[in-house]
């Protein structure tokens, strides 16, 4: 079982978007990548969220 | 049996690119560009480097190929992110042709030919599963009438998550693919000069038996 992450700059992997049927991860739902990789979601969540300044104003 | 890991993280090598630069300083530009290097950086911290620190068996080793014109704030950076993994190592280089070099890193890495060993390749953005260096050790070493009849042999792990974060969240989905990097090893006889870098990876099974 592995992760690939599909975002903007992973250019040397050519992915471009990521394949169909992507579904948004809500932290409440109970879906964790913890146990299997590790991977905290709510620290990446918080890694990728915008600034605080962009938050306040949309 | 060592298992060593070798990882790219934004190397300017000559070649080994999906995208195409006329020139090494275009590709360090491309690179080096600071969006780009801070979307690498927060999939490294957050992604990558947590499946190491948590992997079930130890006994590994990551060599981190960097190009030697990582400006310094990021390559600072970097080193303070990985010096509480005590199984990483960082390698500066210049630029080189992409294969060449990487061979010659995991030839180093290797130190003793005359033992088998496991190889893999690992992504800077992407994660390997905690017990990936057991499982792949305990397959490795439970296919021992076939890895000691061929020079290499492609132990591969299909199913995945692809992931992509954003400042909408994040989104998650199944994916099943073959001879991927992630979670894709190599056992190497002893005695054997390949390593996992002779060979594109989605082609291996044209030169190898893969479980």
């Amino acid at each position: 079982m592995w992760i690939e992450t599909h975002n903007r700059f992973n250019d040397s992997a050519g992915r471009g978007p990521g394949p169909k049927g992507f579904r948004p991860v809500y932290l409440d739902d109970g879906f964790t990548l913890q146990d299997r990789f590790g991977v905290n979601l709510a620290n990446l969540k918080a890694a990728f969220a915008p600034p605080a300044d962009v938050r306040d104003t949309a | 049996m060592q298992a060593i890991a070798l990882c790219r993280f934004s190397y300017p090598a000559l070649g080994g690119f999906q995208i195409t630069h006329d020139t090494v300083q275009d590709r360090i530009r491309f690179f080096y560009s600071p969006a780009r290097l801070e979307e690498r950086f927060k999939l490294f911290e957050h992604v990558a480097l947590p499946c190491l620190r948590a992997q079930t068996d130890p006994r590994f080793s990551l060599i981190i190929v960097i190009g030697d014109s990582l400006p310094r704030p990021y390559n600072d950076r970097l080193r303070d992110l990985v010096s509480y993994i005590p199984q990483i190592r960082i390698e500066s280089h210049a630029p080189q042709q992409h294969r060449n070099i990487m061979k010659k890193v995991l030839a180093r890495a290797r130190g003793d030919r005359d033992t088998p060993c496991l190889q893999f390749q690992f992504e800077d953005y992407d994660a390997i599963g905690t017990d990936f260096i057991a499982t792949l050790r305990a397959e490795a070493t439970a296919s021992a009438d076939l890895t000691s009849r061929y020079q290499a042999v492609a132990f591969d792990w299909h199913r995945g998550i692809a992931l992509q974060c954003g400042p909408d969240g994040i989104g998650v989905a199944q994916v099943h693919h073959r001879l991927n990097v992630p979670a894709l090893g190599v056992h190497i006889r002893a005695g054997s000069r390949l390593t996992i870098m002779n060979f594109a990876h989605h082609r291996l099974d044209r030169f190898m038996p893969v479980v």
